[in-house]
This record gives structure tokens, C-alpha cells and sequence, in this order.
């Protein structure tokens, strides 16, 4: 699994352990694993292998401090800012191609306005403060990334739903989120569209 | 039970009294879709799994209710209130169910699929003999393609080419088509393609998947995966002057029509699928939690409210089908707010189960892919939102509510 393009995300995943925690695999507050099936040794009919990922109770040896499970949760948000920031490229590269009543598609007003939210909310995010955020307003930044990906993966329509596309990337994301970053269901939360709420 | 005879022996789709026959045919489907849940399971990790479930009602169905009457063979496996040739209202009742069960196995079931809607609007007899004795087979599956590559599912744009044959008997069919469900696994299927410049130079063909010049693949998906999806190429498919649907009607009521009749007549029923999941995913919540309280249970009943209202909303616009006088910018507005409701149902649930809520929870996590698909399925969002405000402008939008008598009705006539 190489980085680079859609469908890497186990591969930018398994470089994110191994920055956070050389050697080992960072784990979840409920104790699993989510890395490539090939750096885990868990190819086999798993959920989602298929995706090249898989979801283990967390070897021996796993870091499981709170420093360290932190920074990995920083670096998951950076990763899914990342992966949406080059869906977004492909998003207007494609509709860009596509033409309809003789006018590319990026001509309409709609696809503009929605291109143009989701650049300034990834233009907000990447300007969230670099100092530790507790888990509540990393599950808030979370959120707010999930529905920028899903305004994306709208735009794409029938696309999105391939397996070898963008579409996975962003599912994979969430799917990350759920297991590293929501919060136990008695946690104080921010709420999710905090934007408006000052 | 007895059953009003009207129901049993209807050819037309025309609307059918409710009564003791519905609340039968619910109850009936409520059971039916139960069997789907772990089938659905199965297929998520195979889609060609489909071939051992074939047995079950719920498979069936779909191929007894869309097809017409006079061909439908499943009156020893169905109970005899399942009507054949399906309303509008009857088939997005069972829509719902069959999704509340599984939307993947609904999809993956054999039967003529949209296609249906299609030989309604446009075949002649000797044209209904072909396709439906066909997909009468038990099991046969029909495709319906309409979407290209380059071109979405634009229906005036499209580029598959209908030329003639050599000789001037008969056509033949190139281009290609693109997110087909069950295409790759289909006996028969209508294409629809351009014949010559301009809307009346579309025409929608029927097309055997045994003839030489026809490819498929199944395309490898995130989720919804017993659609089976597939990209069909076309490659000089020769199409013989009779498999022309409604080539007994002028140019102008042809291709173009079919594809919008069918287009019509189907977008309820992927509402009817996103309804079903969404109310699924409230459900499994509260069997999961059933002690769930607070701000968690408001916002499930609140999703559960939205998910009631966007009902009858969705049969309003199938009777208003049904009755012939359809209402295309209503139809497109509760499609569109269905598949978001889906959508929302299930990042809830995944919110409100906790953390690692998808991997605890497969059924969970095998939704929350499925529904992203009803976004796009018979025209994006953002096609939808367009039709609600053409029918703005021309003051066609909202429903008349005339019988309504709650309060403030009196002075609603100032607005």
C-alpha cells in the first residue's frame, strides 16, 4: 500500500503510527487498533479489508498514554483536513470535465456556492490553534470535517460510491473518527456546529 | 381473510382502496423484511450471495409487484393481497419495508426493476410478450440504462448512439452506460439512446444480454453493494426494429418519455428506501439503548417525527402518480429530503452508540454506506433542489390543503 492518491488512506494511516509511536501502533480509548490490514498481519475476510484496513483489540506493546493518543488525535484530524483538501481538488477536476447544456458544470451557481463552503471550512480549520485540544473539540472538529467530506462526496454523485475512489478515503476517515475520537457517550460536548453558537 | 376483488383482479396501476387488504399487505411486509437483515449481512461481503437467498418472500417480490398482471407467476409463493402490477402507493409501502429489512437485497433481487415503468408507458403488446416473459423466469434480473460516464443521467445529453443497421433492417447500439444496477447479471435490460439530434431523437431500446457486442462488469462500491452496479459497454449490439419501444408512437412521446415516466414513477421508491433505513436506524438505537434519555432521545424523535411527515409527503405525491396527475417538483423535493433524513439517521445512531460504534455494530455500519447512495439514485440532490424551484416559480410547489381543518387555516388565505 502506497501513499499518494485515492485509496491510500491505510497507508497515510500506518505513516501516522509510525510517527506518533515508532515501532508500535497507537490505540484507541476503547482499546483497538485501526491500521492496514498489512501492517497489522490481519488480511483475511475482515469488514474492512477490503479497504486494506482492519480493526483489532490492541497488540501488546501498543502506546496507549494519553500524551501519545493525543498527538495521534491530532494527526488524524490533520490527515482527514488532508485527504478532504485533495478530494476537493478532484472534486472541481472532475465536475470541471463534465459538461451539461453546453457549459462546464463548475458554471452553476449551486456547485460554486458549494465548492466555496467547503474551501472556507477547511481555510477555518487549518486555522484551529496547533496547542493540545481536549477531546471534545477534537470530536467537534471531527464533525464539522465529516459534513465538509459528505458535501464533497454529494457533488461527486455516482463516484462517490466506488470503492478504489475518493469516496473510501472519506468513509475510512469517519470510520477513524468513530473509533479514535468520539467521546464516551457521558462526555461534556461542544456542540457540533459550534461555529454559530458563540 | 377476504379480499375486496377489485384488488385480485386489477391489471391497471390505478389506486386501490386501503382497507382491511393494506393493513394485510403491511403486516405481510413487516414479517417479510425481518428475513433480511442477516441475508443483507451476507451480501455486504458478497454481492453475487443473492443466489442463496432466493427462496425468501421478501426476494420475490419485487419481481410479482412490477410485473404486469397477466405475466406474474408467483401467486403459490405470495399471499394473494400482494397485488401484481403494483400501484405507485402500493409498491413504495412495500419499498419501505423491504428497506427497513435490507435496501441491498431489495436491490439485488431478480425482476424487471425499473425497467418496468418503461414497457408501461411505451411498449406495445408484442413488445410486453418479450421482456416480461423473460423476466417471468424465475430468477431473471433487468437492468435499466439511462446514466453515462460523461453525461450523469442527463437525459437530453445522452451520447449511446442508435445507428442503422447495414442493409436498413434493424439498429445497432454503441456507447456506454455507468452505475447500471444489476447490469452485469441482467437477461434483458432498456437502453436508451440518441437515434438522432434533439430530445425526439432519443429512443429507449430493448436490449438481450446474450447478443454479441454487449459488456459488463460489476463496479467494486462502498457501500449498497447487492445493486451490483455495473458499466456496460455497447459495442455495434444489434437491435432489431421491433425490440424500438413504442415504435408505433410519434417521435415526440417515445424515448424521452419513457425515461422520464419511469424516472417519475421510480423516485418515490428510493425515498420509500431512504425512509425505510432512516426509521431502521432510529429503531436499532433504541433497542440498543433502550434507557436512552435526554438530548440523545430527543434527537431520535425528532429524526423519527421528520421520518413521519416525509411519509405521508411521499404518499401523497405516489396517489397524486397513481391518479395520473403527478406533481414532478413535489416528488423531487420529498426524494431529495428522504436521502438526507437517511443520511442523518445514521451519523446519529453512529453518534449516539458510542465510540467504535462501527465496528461494535455491523448492521450499523453496513447502513451508514448503503444510504449515501440514495443521494444520487434517480437524480442528485442538487437536481432535486432545482425542480422544487421551477416549481416555485410556477407556483406548483406546495400542496393544496384545502381539507385540512386545524387551527390558523383562516387566516392562511393573507399570506
Amino acid at each position: 500500500m502506497t501513499a499518494g492518491g485515492p485509496g491510500d488512506y491505510p497507508a497515510l494511516l500506518d505513516a501516522l503510527h509510525a510517527d506518533i509511536a515508532p515501532g508500535r501502533f497507537v490505540a484507541s480509548p476503547s482499546g483497538r487498533v485501526l491500521a492496514s490490514a498489512e501492517a497489522l498481519g490481519a488480511a483475511g475476510a475482515g469488514r474492512f479489508t477490503r479497504f486494506g484496513l482492519a480493526c483489532v483489540p490492541a497488540p501488546t506493546g501498543s502506546a496507549r498514554d494519553d500524551v501519545t493518543a493525543g498527538r495521534f488525535a491530532e494527526g488524524l484530524l490533520t490527515l482527514q483536513h488532508t485527504v478532504l483538501r485533495r478530494t476537493l481538488t478532484h472534486t472541481i477536476a472532475r465536475l470541471g470535465e463534465r459538461v451539461s447544456e453546453g457549459t462546464s458544470l463548475l458554471a452553476r451557481p449551486q456547485l460554486q456556492a458549494d465548492l466555496a463552503d467547503v474551501a472556507m471550512e477547511l481555510q477555518e480549520d487549518a486555522a484551529e490553534p496547533a496547542e493540545e485540544a481536549g477531546r471534545d473539540v477534537r470530536w467537534a472538529r471531527h464533525a464539522r470535517l465529516t459534513r465538509t467530506g459528505r458535501v464533497l462526496l454529494r457533488l461527486l454523485g455516482g463516484y462517490s460510491m466506488l470503492a478504489e475512489g475518493p469516496g473510501a478515503d472519506l468513509y475510512l476517515a469517519e470510520v477513524a473518527g468513530n473509533v479514535y475520537l468520539q467521546p464516551e457517550p457521558g462526555d461534556r460536548l461542544r456542540p457540533e456546529t459550534g461555529d454559530d453558537d458563540a | 381473510m377476504t379480499m375486496p376483488e377489485t384488488v385480485r383482479s386489477a391489471t391497471s396501476h390505478g389506486p386501490r382502496p386501503r382497507g382491511e387488504w393494506t393493513d394485510a399487505l403491511e403486516h405481510f411486509l413487516r414479517e417479510a423484511a425481518r428475513d433480511l437483515r442477516a441475508p443483507g449481512a451476507a451480501l455486504d461481503a458478497d454481492p453475487d450471495a443473492v443466489h442463496r437467498f432466493l427462496h425468501l418472500p421478501a426476494v420475490r417480490l419485487q419481481q410479482h409487484m412490477l410485473t404486469p398482471a397477466r405475466y406474474a407467476r408467483d401467486e403459490d409463493l405470495l399471499p394473494r393481497y400482494v397485488p401484481a402490477e403494483a400501484s405507485c402507493a402500493e409498491w413504495i409501502l412495500a419499498a419501505e419495508w423491504l428497506a427497513y429489512g435490507d435496501p441491498g437485497m431489495t436491490l439485488a433481487s431478480p425482476g424487471p426493476a425499473l425497467s418496468t415503468a418503461v414497457l408501461r408507458a411505451l411498449a406495445d403488446d408484442a413488445q410486453r410478450d418479450w421482456f416480461f416473459t423473460r423476466t417471468s423466469d424465475w430468477p431473471t434480473w433487468a437492468f435499466f440504462a439511462l446514466t453515462e460516464p460523461a453525461k450523469g443521467s442527463a437525459a437530453t445529453e445522452l451520447t449511446a448512439r442508435l445507428d442503422a443497421a447495414p442493409g436498413g433492417d434493424g439498429w445497432v447500439l454503441t456507447g456506454e452506460k455507468m452505475y447500471i444496477g444489476n447490469g452485469a447479471h441482467a437477461r434483458v435490460g432498456v437502453v436508451f439512446c440518441r437515434r438522432a439530434p434533439g430530445p425526439w431523437g432519443i429512443e429507449a431500446v430493448m436490449v438481450d444480454t446474450a447478443d454479441p457486442g454487449f459488456h459488463a462488469e460489476t463496479l467494486p462500491l462502498v457501500g449498497l453493494r447487492g445493486a451490483r452496479i455495473s458499466r456496460l459497454r455497447f459495442d455495434g449490439v444489434y437491435i432489431p426494429p421491433e425490440r424500438v419501444l413504442g415504435r408505433h408512437r410519434p417521435r415526440s412521446r417515445r424515448g424521452l418519455q419513457g425515461a422520464l415516466q419511469a424516472m417519475l414513477w421510480f423516485r418515490p421508491s428510493v425515498a420509500a428506501f431512504a425512509l425505510g433505513v432512516g426509521r431502521a436506524a432510529c429503531d436499532y438505537v433504541l433497542e440498543q439503548r433502550p434507557a436512552l434519555a435526554g438530548a440523545g432521545r430527543a434527537e431520535v424523535d425528532g429524526l423519527l417525527d421528520r421520518s413521519r411527515r416525509l411519509r405521508r409527503l411521499l404518499h401523497e405525491v405516489a396517489a397524486e402518480i397513481d391518479a395520473g396527475s403527478p406533481n414532478t417538483f413535489r416528488v423531487s423535493g420529498v426524494k431529495m429530503r428522504a436521502a438526507c433524513l437517511a443520511e442523518d439517521a445514521t451519523m446519529l445512531a453512529a453518534r449516539l452508540l458510542g465510540p467504535a460504534s462501527l465496528i461494535e455494530h455491523p448492521w450499523l455500519d453496513k447502513v451508514y454506506r448503503d444510504v449515501r447512495a440514495f443521494e444520487f439514485m434517480e437524480g442528485t440532490g442538487n437536481i432535486h433542489r432545482r425542480g422544487v424551484f421551477q416549481g416555485l416559480l410556477r407556483d406548483d410547489y406546495f400542496t393544496p390543503r384545502d381539507r385540512d381543518d386545524r387551527p390558523g387555516r383562516a387566516v392562511e388565505g393573507v399570506i
